[in-house]
């Protein structure tokens, strides 16, 4: 079970690499929550673990979806324009990652849960990539979004015992961040017309930007 | 013994998984559609012609079909079949199968620029494109079977593939099921049913060949559609060695369940656009690069 769960969520970290249509990324964003939800009920059913997994579930496969695709309708961008890196070689980027992580995931004394921590890993770095590589705020969000849940996969790999509290604190603190991007980024397209974090390199105070 | 009853199977099913692809696009469509059997007629009426020459081509346009059609029997010789046991095993078969297939389309690929047509100078660049973004993930699938069975042949790796988990199989299954789909020219990659689009690939190809040579190729197609089926149900069915009725009629349910399954894709889906080839054939090397770590 657990095993299925973390291929399906390395299955949506290739694929968040794989598309720029935002929508789809949300979507994606939304199921890989979904799944991380799930992988905190694989170390027993207890209290702890199902308010862990509910609250997972809530806040990233329904709430942050709800709120990034407003943001999206609002701003009308629905695809990312040109990304640093195009897609396919994202893609292959992604499987050198997932050979690293692996790599690295080796030398930690995560037992059993060897693959949940490469998967973690894996998932770190699939945010960190997106965070780096595109070009419009929303992904740069989904990115950080991966990010933070990595770091939970990871966090649920390393720990015998569930630091709920950490875990939620770091929820709340991804949330009241998605929240504020949400607001940003409609600020920065209603301002310029467009999503895309490129054009904030124009910024000045002369007069000429308009 | 067992082996060559699978070979001989082989050769005499192998037709029969267009005819299935066939009839599945039919149902979909809303049409009757050709019998299964299509491609034994369409074969037994090509042999029956004479084959036309262009003046300007050499023996290697005379030869491309005869290396496509032998490799693929080499291949489907080192394939086990149902009965878990090969008709000709050794060590290293697993990249003997692996070059055939890049011979067959090698041959076929100058075959068609013996022609001296553009369009079929196109085509074979396509081919050439995909095939060589194809490779990967096969090799890298073959290489997790290699790297947990320790046997270099498919007799030796498949009994013991059963040693991986479910989910790393499933994901080398998945990636190779794209390769099957690229490899054969089905829909997400080229449309079987386009003569004259210039997105087509591995139709243009061939299209000077005449009578017997078509016939060659057109067996060569659907035996290399067998022994791909074949690699891909069998990283899902992980057989022992010898000879048993259930495992047989497994095997050659997932190899109709496959060209079903094929069908059902051709029939949910568009051609991709040509520039978002690589895109998925780039994600079945994912996938398959995913199962070699989780394996």
């Amino acid at each position: 079970m657990m095993e299925l769960l973390l291929i399906l969520i390395l299955l949506t970290d290739v694929a968040l690499c794989s598309t720029g249509r935002l929508r789809v990324l949300v979507r994606t964003a939304a199921w890989q929550g979904f799944f991380l939800g799930l992988l905190a009920l694989c170390k027993g059913f207890t209290f702890h673990a199902a308010t862990l997994a509910a609250a997972t579930i809530a806040v990233k496969a329904v709430i942050f979806p709800y709120i990034l695709n407003r943001a999206i309708r609002k701003s009308g961008t629905l695809t990312e324009p040109l990304p640093y890196v195009s897609y396919n070689l994202s893609i292959v980027l992604c499987a050198l990652m997932l050979g690293l992580c692996v790599l690295a995931a080796d030398r930690l004394p995560s037992g059993q849960w060897r693959m949940a921590a490469s998967i973690g890993f894996f998932t770190m770095f699939t945010g960190f990539f997106l965070i780096i590589t595109r070009r419009t705020a929303f992904s740069q969000v989904i990115g950080y979004l991966a990010l933070e849940g990595g770091i939970y996969a990871f966090g649920l790999s390393l720990w015998q015992e569930m630091q709920v509290e950490v875990e939620m604190g770091l929820l709340l603190d991804v949330f009241a961040a998605i929240f504020i991007m949400g607001i940003v980024i409609y600020r920065i397209s209603s301002e310029f017309e467009h999503a895309d974090t490129a054009r904030l390199d124009f910024l000045n105070d002369s007069e000429e930007y308009d | 013994m067992t082996a060559l009853a699978d070979f001989l199977i082989a050769l005499a099913l192998a037709p029969l998984l267009p005819g299935i692809i066939n009839r599945v696009k039919a149902f979909f469509a809303g049409r009757q559609g050709q019998s299964p059997f299509q491609l034994y007629y369409d074969l037994l009426k090509l042999l029956r012609k004479g084959a036309v020459y262009s003046t300007c081509a050499t023996y290697v346009f005379r030869l491309g079909p005869v290396i496509g059609l032998a490799a693929m029997l080499g291949a489907l010789a080192v394939m086990p079949g149902g009965s878990g046991d090969a008709l000709h095993n050794f060590d290293g078969g697993i990249i003997f199968f692996a070059y055939l297939l890049a011979l067959a389309r090698f041959a076929a690929i100058l075959a068609a620029l013996d022609t001296g047509s553009s369009f079929e100078g196109m085509g074979a660049s396509r081919e050439a494109l995909y095939s060589a973004l194809a490779e990967p993930p096969l090799f890298v699938a073959l290489a997790m079977l290699v790297k947990t069975t320790g046997g270099l042949s498919f007799e030796a790796a498949f009994p013991d593939a059963a040693l991986l988990g479910g989910t790393p199989r499933l994901l080398a299954a998945a990636a190779l099921f794209l390769v099957f789909l690229a490899e054969n020219c089905r829909i997400p990659t080229d449309d079987p049913n386009t003569h004259l689009e210039l997105t087509m690939m591995h139709e243009v190809m061939v299209l000077d060949h005449s009578g017997p040579d078509f016939a060659f190729i057109s067996y060569g197609a659907a035996l290399k559609m067998w022994v791909l089926g074949a690699l891909t149900a069998r990283f899902l069915l992980p057989f022992g060695p010898g000879f048993e009725l259930r495992q047989e009629a497994l095997f050659l349910a997932a190899m109709f369940a496959i060209a079903l399954l094929t069908g059902v894709v051709e029939s949910c889906m568009a051609r991709l656009r040509l520039n978002r080839v690589p895109a998925m054939l780039l994600a079945a090397l994912a996938l398959s690069f995913a199962a070699f770590v989780t394996a």
